[in-house]
């Protein structure tokens, strides 16, 4: 027999399971502990597989222990990519590239083995010195002095309008305005440029995990307790203005939701670093490019020092601007080295609007469903298949909430695989159990809402010349529907983008 | 109904022809003898002939010294690989933790697999207790790779095995030199040694002795060993292959016994390839 048709063609990437999100560029820190390490499987055959299993087998390090977990499909189309993913342990993760193995079987053919790499850093925080590190193979990145808009004293309370409009005390995002980075390459290095962060990414990505990862240990603190992360409590930040004003979802009885929210809101925040530090080349790149060491030199340190204005509030897909001015320092055996720049830079991980679809009315022992397409900016298509990773949110009339994937798979509610229409659905009867276990219990009858996320796939081959993979970088939101504003006169931003009367 | 999980055993058992490494970065590379000082891949055939799927099931991977019998603790652990197993399915896994054979033995290490499922008809303890003796003909779950490829040209120092006793048992073994016979197709091709074929002829000498001296005036073909508990003893192995033919192998065998029973052992392919690979490097060079 011939093997499964089924082959995975981008890097597995990491899901954080307390707020749902995509980590930066996909890239797994062992910060946090409880990962999911997520692929998309694509049926690479013109005729649809029967009966197909998907099952982890193996990755490149003792130190990451994963679930074993059967993804089972009736079917799968042809041509159509599904999402699966396997919970894992990263606690005693050791920072580097390891490889993944996943098999496929379907009925027919022979199992057919996808070996991928991914990404593994390690932050860590300094409570005395009030720094973060990111370690990679590569070297260290050293981030201080982080400035930015911190959350508004309003933050986690009803606002005036009465819509309970409110978001997870102490939680709110933090829009970065600037940091110092300093980089120690392992080794030193000779010539204009050392190497990137697992060959790939820019230097820049290391500085967003770490402001990520920082939310996130305390998101997952306040949803989960201690011991799910290296630290709970992060550094201060120099405070600039204006405030950080956001509006959360309404309190969800199991609470999970809320920290969806807030780990979606961080993360759009937290875009900011790599907005301002550019994705054609950041400062790293660009310093080294402009001071080339003498002969003989090797640089055993760089230090770029970053500030910049956001006129307005970044939100996800849209082209925000940021105002930055760095200063780039290369530290060699023989000499110190600067670079300076002032400039513009704007968000390029741009969408268009989001069109979303649910049923009018649906009974209560029936599936609620959605559909969404999600437009590129500038009437660039819809994106499609494995371009995006993305979730919905249905709220139930008594506030609780369930996440559930949206997949353009033809399975489901989707209507076919690839047309650019992400499709989720939610099991009322599995959900209707939950309601019940609420104290006091909920109803499933009534007006649910629906709120959908989405993040880019980093989908750069294998193989890519690091300093072309450096420029695609995953993991941005380019829709949400929560978005964060400066302004205190704005109402609640927050839209459900579909109501279901469920009767 | 259960399932019934096997990683075969070799003829001799020690040399399983569902254990195999691949060295080198590529880990669906060919298979041959492991390289020591660079990465290596282990794989194993995992078998479920029960009439019960298993989902998740485990293999856990080791690698020891050459050694006889092996016991968990001595056994260092490689790292895990998971395969779903239908009723009477066989599934070659893969263990995506790079080994890296320490240099001081030149490569020359045991392998060893292990498989634990939800619903076998007769399971291992799970994690395996400290000082279990992995004794695969005991276990249909456990196999052993023991057979490591030596060229007859290059057999100057002696190989070094080591006799181990229990944690808390002294123990009596007898260990014995065996020659000839022939390599399973599977090993032989797992070994990279694919095409060979066994010695007419005796053409290997083998001594066991208690010195690792280039030359042993006193080797013999058989040790009597006494190791105290917890302790182990090491065995020299003086081989010399200078009538080997080309393109052909001869198998020696270190056998282990307590009593009439064979505890363990460790096999050597001694083979004559450098023939061909001169030849091949002057084709190609030409």
């Amino acid at each position: 027999m011939s093997a499964t048709p089924l082959q995975v063609f981008s890097r597995p990437f990491a899901i954080e399971p307390v707020t749902n999100i995509m980590m930066p560029d996909g890239i797994f820190d062992n910060a946090i502990y409880n990962l999911r390490i997520a692929a998309h499987f694509t049926n690479t055959s013109s005729s649809a597989l029967n009966n197909v299993t998907i099952w982890f087998e193996s990755v490149g390090d003792p130190g990451i222990v994963p679930v074993a977990h059967t993804h089972r499909f009736a079917t799968i189309p042809a041509g159509a990519t599904v999402l699966v993913w396997w919970d894992a342990d990263f606690q005693h993760a050791t920072p580097g590239k390891r490889l993944v193995s996943m098999l496929a079987k379907a009925d027919g053919f022979d199992a057919r083995r996808s070996i991928q790499q991914i990404f593994v850093s390690q932050t860590r925080f300094d409570s005395l010195t009030n720094t973060y590190t990111c370690t990679v193979e590569e070297g260290t990145l050293t981030v201080s002095n982080f400035k930015g808009h911190l959350p508004d004293r309003g933050w986690g309370t009803p606002d005036d309008s009465g819509k309970e409009c409110r978001c997870p005390p102490a939680l709110g995002p933090v829009v970065p305005t600037g940091l110092t980075m300093a980089w120690a390459p392992n080794p030193a290095y000779a010539g204009a440029h050392g190497d990137l962060p697992f060959s790939d990414p820019w230097w820049k990505i290391l500085a967003l995990i770490i402001a990520i990862v920082a939310a996130l240990v305390a998101i997952i603190a306040a949803a989960v307790g201690g011991g799910k992360a290296s630290f709970s409590v992060g550094g201060s930040f120099e405070e600039t203005d204006p405030s950080v004003k956001c509006c959360s979802l309404k309190g969800a009885g199991s609470g999970a939701p809320e920290f969806t929210v807030a780990g979606v809101a961080s993360a759009i925040a937290s875009g900011a670093i790599a907005v301002a530090c550019s994705d054609a080349a950041d400062p790293f790149w660009r310093g080294q490019e402009a001071t080339p060491p003498a002969a003989g030199e090797q640089t055993v340190g760089e230090k770029v020092v970053a500030e910049w204005k956001l006129v307005e509030a970044p939100n996800a897909g849209r082209a925000y601007p940021a105002d930055i001015s760095f200063h780039y320092q290369r530290f060699t055996t023989g000499a110190t080295y600067t670079h300076a720049v002032t400039e513009t830079q704007t968000n390029i991980h741009v969408a268009g609007d989001v069109e979303v679809e649910t049923p009018d009315v649906v009974h209560p022992l029936k599936p609620l469903w959605v559909r969404c397409k999600f437009h590129k900016a500038d009437n660039g298509g819809l994106f499609k298949g494995s371009d995006l990773y993305a979730f919905a949110l249905f709220q139930a009339p008594g506030g609780l909430f369930f996440v559930e994937p949206l997949t353009d798979d033809g399975l489901g509610f989707d209507p076919g695989p690839n047309d650019g229409v992400y499709a989720g659905s939610l099991d009322l009867y599995r959900a209707y159990r939950l309601l019940l276990q609420q104290h006091p219990p909920q109803e499933v009858t009534g007006i649910w809402r629906v709120f959908v996320f989405a993040q880019d796939v980093n989908l750069t081959k294998p193989g890519t010349p690091p300093e072309i993979a450096a420029q695609h970088i995953g993991g941005f939101f380019v829709a949400s529907a929560i978005e964060i504003t400066f302004d205190p006169n704005l109402p609640c931003p927050l839209k459900a983008q579909g109501q279901i009367l469920v009767a | 109904m259960s399932a019934h999980l096997v990683i075969h055993d070799g003829n001799p058992w020690w040399a399983s022809p569902d254990i195999w490494v691949v060295p080198g970065n590529d880990p669906n590379g060919a298979p041959g003898s492991p390289i020591a000082g660079t990465a290596n891949y282990v794989w194993a055939r995992a078998t479920n002939s029960g009439n019960v799927a298993v989902s998740g099931a485990r293999i856990d991977f080791y690698w020891a010294n050459p050694a006889a019998a092996v016991v968990v603790g001595v056994a260092t652990f490689i790292g895990s690989a998971y395969a779903d197993l239908a009723p009477n399915a066989v599934q070659e896994v893969l263990c995506l933790v790079p080994w890296n054979p320490v240099i001081v033995n030149g490569g020359h290490e045991c392998v060893l697999a292990v498989i634990h499922g939800a619903g076998d008809q007769n399971p291992l303890p799970d994690p395996l207790p400290n000082g279990f003796s992995f004794d695969p003909p005991a276990h249909d779950q456990i196999a052993q790779l023991n057979v490591s490829v030596l060229q007859a040209a290059m057999l100057r120092m002696p190989q070094t095995l080591y006799v181990h006793a229990l944690p808390r048992e002294a123990k009596r073994a007898r260990v014995s030199v065996e020659v000839g016979g022939r390599l399973d197709e599977r090993v032989l091709s797992n070994l990279g040694l694919k095409g060979l074929e066994p010695a007419q002829h005796m053409c290997v000498d083998v001594g066991l002795g208690r010195v690792p001296a280039c030359h042993d005036p006193d080797a013999a073909r058989e040790l009597e060993l006494e190791v105290p508990r917890g302790g182990a003893v090491p065995v020299f192995v003086h081989l010399q292959a200078e009538r080997l033919p080309h393109g052909q192998y001869q198998l020696v065998h270190i056998v282990e016994r307590q009593g009439e029973r064979v505890t363990g052992g460790v096999s050597y392919a001694i083979v004559n390839t450098r023939h061909h690979h001169d030849q091949a490097a002057k084709e190609q060079a030409a």
